[in-house]
């Protein structure tokens, strides 16, 4: 893989838990390229969470490093590392995480915000009618449905035009229907931006959706996947 | 039903939240703490402050009363013993004087009949004890050792049975040798130069009960606080004829105000309580929502939540009360002697402070501090109860009920903040309110303290650093004065080092020769005013013996001329005063005003006699009959300073000190003012007091210092200063943790909203950028409710209790330093918790954490 945007070397993070060492992730080599959709997926303990989180620099690492869009993660300062989240990082999580007490409108266009970016409005508005959210530009979180709300996480997390957007089971708090309906948004919205997605979920049938299947287990990959077509 | 006892389960569960949730525990147990010692407190101040109020009050007036009235008709007595508000009346009166004995030829003892109700209820609790009995027979008297002693009898050990022969007068003057029986000695408070005599001694000695010289009239009421206005009422009521007055004691006149003070600050340390304890248990509450619900869920019903809580409570509430009173009763010791003496109990009359515990004020406490706490749980508790278990599993707060919002504009991290701010109102109002009141109680105190303070630094005449009166001028015989305050000691006075200024008083006793215009009708008001004669029964022996109704013109210097021109209601002319064209005239308290006297002419003549004008010795200078000068007269003043010891029944006339002395050289010098270079100067003071020591005529100057005054007032309000920042601090001290409690609950419970935040790329410094303008907005709140509010109350206080006429102003340092104090901690609490709580792990425990 030559253009890769993300880039894993040697990555470990162990826990101290009592008297027992936890390693959540025990050597793992595993890079993402430009505008891929990879999917990955692990049993619950398995460490694909932990994995996400350090390549979002949301969390450090025992050893290795962490190369996201040519930047190297180890060493950036916490101030250093949420600039960096904002400018190249778009989240989706499963509990959305939206500010209960700003609008729909509001957040997602936080991050933009927070970095101090003119807002890119017609942007902000392609997405918002990609992802049927116009209706609720000035609607709180807590009114919306899950699926709604997600919604709005997902165009929050694109609305920064990031160099990757990283959805933590985005879909474990939907019902079936619904969690078709935000993956097949997601997968339209990062086409149509150019997006590349890591997606993390343990449901083989959601995996299905990315270019390419990743197998974490115990910390470490077992199947790097292959590169489905289309 | 069988009823199922749970008690222990549930008894075991309080215990066992309590335990595990250590720091809401203690801030609770501490806020019922500190809630319950304040109003232990205050309660234990107001008692003792008012049973030794009451006592020094009772020690110096002689007795226990609530109003004294001067002189009584027949009319008014009868209005007073219809008047359902009076207890009783008791009478003591004035039966003439012992005027000398063969061992003082000065003694001046007075002698008072009091009735039974005097002698036996009003006197009784100023009295240590007696000896003897009350006169019965017209010669009988009771004695104290200082009346004794003034008749020059301490070297003869009188006791009781004994007699001595003294020279008594009778109201008419008539002056007559008598013989006294002791028959009893008392001890104790009040006037004791005085003898106490029959009815049958009073019935003789010529004065009548109405009169003004004699009756005095002591009322007790049975109401203990009457207002300024019920008093007034009261007064009007009794149509009082010119010469008669009536006052209130000063325990019955000023308590309201003090009453009113001490219950504000009960008041305010109850609500502080009621926030923190409210706040405390709502957000535990809120907080634990999902531990109400899980509760729930598990089949414990409303009503056992509800138990649950109220036992916590009811052990949270008896550790912090117990507390309380703990501290309440050590403090008390320390503390309420000093604020007692503060609010203006004195030593000497009160003897040591004695704390007072009454059981009431244990009682009132935990029945006060238990209801706050009763009333500040009883919400959150039945917030646990409504929660539904399904509503506790997914639960976050939501607030306003709102479903949009217009997208906001301006800065994003303000419009954040002032979201946050305005998301939960009530709960910031709390907050705002809680800080608002601990330092409203101290902007209150301060001000008092500083607005009064100042008033007895300016009482000198003029602001001079020491006045030094020639003592000899208070003698009666004119013989005796002396010109102690010659050129010779001035000069060395102007000489001394740091002494930058001396301003003589010239002072020459003069006649006024009665003439239609003016000195008759001086003298009218003067009679009607002071006098027990008629004017019309004296008017011939004072156109004919002038002499007889001596007076002072009195001379000043151009420097003090400024200044009584300023204090003075009418414009001076200058020139036409040190020309000695013009006069001011002392008035005395008579009922005139400057138009009745301007333009008038009053004339002054040389006084014609040495010695007492009347008596065998005197000697009449028949040359000075013709030395009269007349002044054209500008104006009346108040100012008693030029007057010094002198006094007379025509006008004190005052003049420029030229004018005096072309007029005779018969003059003195009656003070002088001293200033220093500079204020204070204690080596200046002491130079000017070496100089006094050293003069022959050491004995017969007398002086006040500004130096001595500031130490005295320093002195009395010592303490205050540190008991009044020791109640705002305590009140402080509950809004902080109030505001602690708060940041904490607030920054913990949006724990996961900033960590989510953090997540999409807000940085630290960000996030506490917006927590600072978070605690700005809060500290803005309040202070704006303290510098209203807060001002407006104290202005209130402060005017009700301001009986001085001092000048509000607020102190501007001590203000600034809350100010600048209230702002800091609203911006570092939020920090310091958030950087505590930031500790906890990274952003995906946070977020976790909250999950």
């Amino acid at each position: 893989m030559e253009n890769w945007i993300v880039k894993t070397k040697n990555l470990k993070k162990y826990y101290q838990l009592g008297k027992n060492t936890v390693k959540a992730l025990d050597g793992v080599d595993f890079s993402v390229a430009e505008r891929e959709f990879v999917a990955i997926i692990g049993k619950s303990g398995s460490g694909k969470s932990t994995l996400l989180h350090m390549i979002g620099g949301l969390d450090e690492p025992t050893s290795g490093e962490v190369y996201v869009d040519g930047r190297r993660l180890a060493g950036m300062t916490r101030e250093q590392l949420a600039i960096f989240r904002r400018r190249k990082v778009g989240f989706v999580f499963q509990s959305y995480n939206l500010v209960p007490d700003l609008n729909v409108y509001e957040n997602v266009v936080l991050p933009i915000e927070l970095d101090g970016r003119r807002i890119d409005r017609e942007f902000v508005d392609d997405i918002f009618s990609l992802l049927s959210l116009e209706e609720k530009r000035e609607a709180l979180p807590g009114t919306l449905s899950g699926g709604q709300q997600q919604r709005v996480a997902i165009a929050r997390a694109i609305a920064s035009k990031p160099a990757i957007v990283l959805a933590d089971e985005p879909t474990g708090n939907l019902d079936t229907a619904t969690s078709h309906d935000v993956m097949g948004l997601l997968k339209v919205a990062a086409k149509e931006f150019q997006q590349t997605i890591i997606l993390i979920t343990h449901d083989s049938d959601i995996a299905q959706m990315a270019d390419r299947i990743v197998h974490i287990e115990d910390g470490r990959i077992v199947k790097a996947g292959d590169r489905y077509a289309g | 039903m069988l009823a199922n006892n749970n008690q222990s389960v549930i008894r075991r569960m309080a215990k066992r939240s309590l335990v595990s949730n250590k720091r809401r525990t203690i801030i609770m147990a501490l806020a019922v703490a500190l809630s319950a010692f304040m109003l232990f407190s205050v309660f234990t101040v107001g008692i003792t402050y008012f049973k030794m109020y009451r006592l020094q009050n009772i020690r110096l007036s002689g007795g226990d009363f609530d109003a004294i009235m001067y002189g009584m008709t027949e009319e008014q007595k009868k209005k007073c013993e219809e008047n359902p508000d009076i207890d009783q009346i008791g009478i003591a009166a004035v039966a003439g004087s012992v005027l000398s004995t063969d061992y003082d030829n000065t003694a001046n003892v007075g002698c008072v009949w009091l009735d039974e109700v005097y002698w036996n209820d009003i006197m009784t609790p100023a009295r240590e004890w007696v000896k003897g009995t009350y006169p019965q027979e017209e010669n009988e008297v009771m004695v104290t050792k200082e009346a004794l002693e003034s008749c020059g009898f301490e070297e003869l050990g009188l006791g009781i049975g004994d007699t001595f022969r003294a020279l008594w007068q009778d109201a008419q003057g008539n002056q007559s040798q008598r013989e006294f029986k002791i028959s009893g000695i008392w001890e104790g408070y009040g006037t004791k130069n005085v003898f106490y005599v029959s009815r049958a001694f009073y019935d003789q000695c010529g004065y009548e009960l109405s009169e003004v010289a004699s009756g005095r009239y002591f009322m007790t009421f049975h109401k203990d606080f009457w207002t300024q206005e019920e008093q007034e009422t009261f007064i009007d009521s009794m149509n009082l004829e010119k010469q008669q007055s009536l006052f209130f004691s000063v325990e019955a006149g000023y308590s309201i105000p003090i009453v009113l003070g001490l219950a504000g600050i009960a008041l305010v340390t109850c609500l502080c309580a009621y926030l923190l304890i409210y706040n405390i248990l709502y957000l535990s509450v809120a907080g634990n929502v999902r531990y109400y619900g899980l509760l729930q869920t598990i089949g414990m019903t409303g009503r056992q939540i509800g138990t649950l809580m109220r036992r916590q409570t009811v052990i949270i509430g008896g550790i912090g009360i117990s507390a309380g009173l703990i501290l309440g009763t050590g403090v008390s010791f320390f503390l309420i002697p000093s604020i007692v003496r503060f609010l203006g109990v004195r030593a000497e009359e009160a003897g040591p402070i004695e704390i007072t515990f009454h059981p009431a004020v244990f009682a009132l406490t935990i029945f006060l501090t238990a209801l706050t706490v009763w009333i500040g749980s009883m919400k959150p508790a039945r917030l646990a109860v409504s929660v539904s278990p399904m509503e506790a599993a997914g639960y976050r707060p939501v607030y306003g009920g709102k479903s949009v919002r217009k997208t906001g504009k301006g800065k994003l991290l303000w419009r954040m903040a002032l979201q946050q701010f305005t998301k939960d109102k009530k709960k910031s109002a709390v907050i705002i309110l809680s800080l608002a009141a601990g330092f409203s109680v101290f902007l209150c105190l301060v001000t008092l303290i500083q607005s009064q303070g100042p008033r007895t630094y300016v009482s000198n005449f003029m602001d001079q650093d020491m006045e030094i009166e020639n003592d000899t001028m208070s003698r009666a015989d004119n013989r005796q004065w002396k010109n102690i305050l010659d050129e010779d000691f001035l000069k060395q006075l102007s000489d001394t080092e740091g002494v930058d200024r001396v301003s003589p008083v010239l002072a020459a006793q003069i006649t006024v020769p009665w003439e239609p215009d003016f000195a008759d009708m001086w003298m009218q008001e003067f009679y009607a005013t002071w006098m027990y004669v008629p004017y019309e029964d004296e008017i011939k022996e004072y156109k004919e013996h002038p002499e007889n109704f001596g007076s002072f013109l009195v001379g000043i210097t151009e420097s003090d001329f400024d200044y009584l021109a300023e204090i003075v209601d009418t414009e001076l002319d200058k020139e036409g005063f040190m020309a000695g064209k013009t006069c001011v005239l002392y008035r005395d308290s008579l009922e005139f005003t400057d138009a009745d006297v301007r333009g008038k002419t009053v004339t002054c003549g040389e006084y014609p006699v040495e010695g007492l004008a009347g008596e065998l010795d005197a000697v009449l200078k028949p040359e000075a009959l013709s030395n009269t000068r007349s002044f054209e007269i500008a104006g009346l003043t108040d100012e008693r300073y030029f007057t010094g010891p002198m006094s007379g029944y025509p006008p004190m006339v005052i003049v420029s000190d030229r004018a005096v002395r072309e007029f005779t050289d018969q003059c003195y010098v009656s003070k002088a003012a001293v200033q220093y270079t500079e204020s204070y100067d204690e080596e200046a003071e002491s130079a000017v007091l070496s100089l006094m020591d050293e003069s022959p005529d050491a004995r017969d100057f007398s002086y006040t210092s500004k130096i001595d005054e500031a130490k005295n007032v320093k002195k009395a309000q010592g303490n205050m200063m540190e008991v009044g920042i020791g109640v705002a601090a305590i009140l402080a001290l509950i809004g902080i943790l109030n505001y602690i409690n708060t940041v904490i609950g607030s920054i913990q419970s949006r724990g996961r909203e900033l960590a989510s935040l953090e997540s999409i790329g807000m940085t630290e410094r960000q996030i506490r950028r917006m927590l600072v303008l978070e605690g700005l907005l809060t500290a803005a709140g309040s202070l704006l409710l303290v510098e209203t509010l807060g001002l407006a109350v104290t202005y209130g206080i402060y005017q009700s209790m301001n009986y001085m006429g001092a000048e509000f102003y607020v102190p501007f340092w001590p203000v600034a330093v809350m100010t600048v104090l209230m702002i800091l901690i609203c911006v570092l609490i939020p920090l310091a918790v958030r950087r505590v709580l930031v500790r906890d792990g990274s952003i995906v425990e946070r977020i976790r954490a909250v999950e």
